[in-house]
């Protein structure tokens, strides 16, 4: 059984421009019967009872009103008995003091904040509701009932200078209560507004340089990087995260979300309509051990502490080291990797190439004829 | 049968002017073929053929047909490949027969390659048969073609049929047009058979199938018989006829056209154009108009993966039994390994060839950029014959260099007669003439180094032409040109397959040209790539490819694995199509890239 559940509402009070997550306008009427649909989803699953983590995800869980929000978590509660994280994403419009507190009295510790950017220009290039002036305030309000708070920041915005990036990232080490932060570099998605203005990715060149700036200047401001685009201060690195990058399995429940549980993937790519009339079929991919195996590796290796050799050998049967030794020679001699003796770690070199090296690993186990 | 009610024709035509589907309705008319075995346009047997909806391999077929004059007729309809690439074979086809339906389409007229095959008809003392095509097309205009066939080849259409090769409207007429105005097959059954070659093909169990039509006298199973230009000798074991399943005989006489088995190995005995004659009783002169061919471009072919050498020598052997055009010996490149330099007939050819090696092999191949062969005279007086550009002599021992020219005859409408001959400008053509052909078209005649059609000639004609010009030529032999060997140096390092000759005052732009286009079609790497030009070690043209600082690092969530997977895939395939040279990863294309003339 999975420890770890993520869970999805679709619904948002405006779309953002880059954002390709299945997502929808938020419609009272729609989302009471999203609700019916998602009750009915928990019902009929058969769910661990003593889940480790949760994660509510979107869209924007927030824009749900007190009771429908009240609603999901009553719903949720009784796989709380030994969580230890309970993470609700937000933006900074839909929160307020009563929501907290109702997020509080549901065991909610951990709060995903959607701040993107300290720069107003950028906020409405992006179609952000908040303005700058909103984020300190709001993140202070949040802290007196949730101590574990993560802001997303987002770079590589085709208009985005070095220097408004830079303050940006100075104004949130200011910010004492933001105990995690995640760096994302637009990417065009299909599904994205941006991707139908033909807005165009910025050259690598200065994404890279804007990537290392984030590196520098939030690991000498007391954060720790624990993975590709995550920072966190001691302690608050996200458990829930880890559970994807550690390869094990997770529920993923509602419409938009996808699972892993016992060798197979499953991803609700539906409309809320199909949802709601309980006719949507999930995508099912059935994983190959040789899926699994470079899936893990894709995952484990974007972690700080790297992939265990260990855990590696104990789920597939095959000495990793042995499995790639010609390649992980390879990757140690350019300095992109090292191998200790419990981890495979990819270095700050090395990360900068970490498709390339992933498709080298795909490429030896697809030679490997005895692995199925 | 009669020899007096046999006719043999082919159909000629510009490509897409309804010939096959024309064939098909002729096949269906004369109950040739059931309807159910219908497959549209049967006489393109191969898929790549069928797919292209070009002929490549001809084909023949006989036909039974009752005329509404009472009387019975056999039909032999040969088809012709139809490109300009293979203007020997068509002549060969053509010349097996007595006659030639040329099919004109009544909306877009005559084409410069209807003319070329015209041309070659009556080169081959064939009565032509215009047929308009396609008029039920609402842009058809009949009357105008007429004209144009009458006014620009000087043959009577006022009876040509006017038919709907798709509907099967008044193709009947055709048929009957075939047995009134096409002659029957001239010759003596008495005399010492005369067999005239015009296609062959390989067939695993017994060996090389010649494709005849008797000129004189008969062939049967048990003769010994001679192939007159090769001298190969061999006993007949089967002949036979196809309709268009293969049926056996005891034997083909005068007037008609079929096949014979002798197990003969190798393709080099059975030349198309050749004459078989008996042993015992030989004919004194064989029939005119045998020609050797030789290949008129060449390109290097390299498997991507290097195990993969030996499978593409024995594609290559496979493919040569049935083309004795194809010619290919092993060659080896510093960038590339261990390939193949072949020759080709044309562009179009290598252009088959090819994607025949990829689809029924699964070789993926590397392919140089086409070259022609140059004339290099030595100080010495010596000669030197360069089909691979990166072999060409030390220029300090060089007097000068040849090159092939080729007549170009291209007609145009009107309106894009400046385009047209601006492009010939730059691909250093000399007009030589321009012939009206209607209020509406042009035939412009140029000469022109083929080495410059090889390059994206055929491509940009088409695309200044909205599609609308028309392209034959032919070979008319060789002159001296300023030309050069331009390297490219990829990292420092000369890429042998990527060099190319050019010509001194084009070089300039040719080389930022392709520099630029190699600078867009290899990605970035982990390191900083410089791409130059170089003449005789002089640097003509420069450009870096950046280093690539990162890949796009991203979020990777759990409902982000299998999108991102999809992308690592996708990067795997592509690398798939890449070689290594030294340590730079070049897409196949990048070889191709010398060809580009666009100087963006």
């Amino acid at each position: 059984m999975a420890d770890a559940l993520y869970l999805h509402v679709p619904f948002c009070e405006t779309i953002c421009y880059y954002c390709d997550f299945k997502r929808s306008l938020y419609q009272e009427k729609v989302v009471n019967d999203w609700l019916d649909a998602l009750e009915h989803e928990l019902d009929e699953k058969d769910i661990n009872k003593s889940l480790k983590t949760i994660y509510i995800g979107g869209g924007t869980p927030t824009s749900l009103n007190m009771d429908q929000l009240e609603r999901l978590l009553t719903r949720l509660e009784p796989y709380t008995e030994e969580l230890e994280e309970f993470t609700i994403e937000s933006n900074l419009e839909s929160i307020d003091a009563e929501k907290l507190a109702l997020l509080k009295r549901y065991k909610v510790n951990r709060i995903s904040l959607g701040v993107q950017s300290f720069d107003d220009d950028l906020l409405v290039y992006m179609n952000r509701s908040h303005t700058v002036k909103d984020i300190k305030p709001t993140i202070e309000l949040v802290a007196n009932y949730i101590n574990n708070i993560s802001i997303d920041l987002m770079y590589g915005l085709f208009s985005q200078t070095y220097e408004v990036w830079e303050k940006t990232l100075t104004k949130v080490v200011e910010i004492e209560a933001v105990t995690h932060v995640s760096v994302y570099s637009l990417t065009i998605e299909e599904n994205s507004v941006f991707y139908k203005q033909g807005v165009k990715q910025i050259e690598n060149e200065s994404e890279a340089k804007m990537y290392q700036m984030a590196i520098d200047y939030l690991t000498s401001h007391g954060f720790v990087q624990y993975e590709v685009a995550n920072f966190a201060k001691p302690e608050f690195s996200s458990k829930h995260n880890q559970y994807y990058w550690r390869y094990d399995d997770f529920y993923g429940i509602g419409v938009g979300a996808s699972g892993k549980e016992n060798h197979k993937r499953y991803t609700n790519n539906f409309s809320i309509q199909a949802y709601i009339e309980g006719s949507g079929k999930p995508e099912i991919e059935e994983l190959t051990n040789k899926d699994e195996m470079f899936e893990f590796i894709m995952m484990n290796v974007r972690l700080r502490e790297g992939l265990s050799l260990k855990r590696f050998e104990s789920l597939f049967h095959y000495s990793f080291e042995d499995l790639f030794t010609t390649l992980i020679t390879k990757l140690i001699k350019k300095q992109a990797a090292v191998c200790g003796p419990t981890h495979f770690i990819i270095t700050e070199t090395g990360m900068m190439y970490l498709h390339d090296i992933l498709v080298s690993f795909w490429e030896v186990l697809d030679e490997r004829e005895d692995i199925a | 049968m009669n020899q007096k009610n046999i006719r043999n024709f082919s159909i000629i035509a510009h490509i897409d002017h309804g010939k096959s589907t024309l064939a098909d309705r002729i096949l269906e008319l004369t109950d040739t073929v059931e309807q159910r075995d219908m497959k549209s346009q049967l006489l393109d047997s191969m898929d790549l053929e069928r797919e292209r909806g070009i002929t490549i391999k001809l084909n023949a077929v006989q036909l039974k047909y009752k005329s509404k004059n009472g009387e019975e007729y056999i039909f032999h309809l040969i088809d012709t490949p139809g490109h300009v690439d293979f203007t020997y074979e068509v002549s060969r086809s053509l010349a097996a027969c007595d006659g030639a339906i040329l099919v004109v389409d009544a909306a877009q007229g005559i084409e410069a390659q209807t003319l070329a095959n015209v041309y070659l008809a009556i080169d081959n003392d064939l009565e032509i048969l215009p047929v308009i095509n396609k008029i039920d097309l609402p842009s058809a205009r009949a009357d105008v073609v007429k004209e144009e066939i009458e006014n620009v080849i000087g043959l009577d259409a006022s009876y040509a049929p006017m038919i709907s090769a798709k509907s099967g409207k008044n193709v009947e007429d055709v048929l009957e047009a075939i047995v009134k105005y096409i002659p029957a097959p001239k010759g003596d059954v008495k005399e010492p058979l005369k067999a005239l070659v015009f296609d062959s093909l390989y067939d695993p169990y017994r060996g090389i199938i010649a494709y005849i039509s008797i000129k004189e006298g008969k062939i049967a199973v048990g003769d010994r018989i001679r192939f007159m230009a090769t001298g190969a000798e061999y006993e007949v074991l089967e002949v036979g006829i196809r309709n268009p399943k293969e049926v056996k005989k005891e034997e083909l006489v005068c007037g008609e056209v079929g096949w014979i088995s002798a197990a003969i190995k190798s393709i080099k005995d059975v030349r198309v154009g050749d004459t078989i004659t008996q042993v015992s009783n030989p004919a004194i002169e064989p029939l005119a108009g045998y020609r050797v061919m030789n290949p008129m471009v060449y390109c290097g072919l390299y498997p991507i993966d290097s195990a993969k050498y030996n499978d593409l020598r024995e594609a290559l052997d496979k493919l040569q039994l049935n083309d004795a055009s194809l010619q290919f010996e092993p060659e080896t490149s510093q960038a590339l390994g261990f390939g193949f330099r072949c020759g080709f007939l044309g562009l179009l050819h290598m252009d088959v060839i090819q994607e025949r090696i990829e689809r029924e092999y699964n070789i993926p191949l590397i392919a140089t950029a086409p070259s022609v062969v140059y004339h290099a005279f030595m100080s010495d007086g010596s000669m030197v014959l360069v089909d691979n550009p990166s072999l060409l002599p030390d220029p300090q021992k060089i007097d000068h260099i040849e090159e092939p020219f080729v007549k170009a005859s291209i007609m145009v409408p009107n309106e894009f007669v400046g385009p047209i001959m601006e492009l010939c400008q730059k691909k250093r053509g000399q007009y030589k003439d321009m012939i009206y052909i209607d209020d509406t078209r042009m035939n412009l005649i140029y000469e022109l180094p083929l080495g410059e059609i090889v390059f994206d000639f055929f491509d940009r004609l088409k695309s200044l032409s909205k599609g609308y010009a028309s392209f034959d030529y032919e070979l008319i032999g060789y002159q001296t040109s300023r030309l050069s060997k331009m390297d490219i140096l990829l990292n420092g390092e000369i890429v042998d397959a990527l060099s190319v000759i050019v010509h001194r005052e084009f070089a300039y732009p040719r080389g930022k040209a392709i520099v630029e286009k190699l600078k867009k079609l290899i990605p970035k790497h982990q390191f900083e790539i410089p791409i130059q030009a170089a003449i005789g070690g002089k640097i003509i043209a420069r450009s870096n490819i950046k280093s690539l600082r990162k890949n796009v690092l991203a979020k990777c969530y759990g409902g982000d694995i299998s999108r991102k997977k999809k992308l690592l895939e996708k990067q795997k395939e592509g690398k798939k199509r890449m070689k290594a040279v030294g340590s730079v990863e070049v897409p196949q294309e990048a070889f191709m890239a010398v060809l580009s003339m666009e100087e963006e």
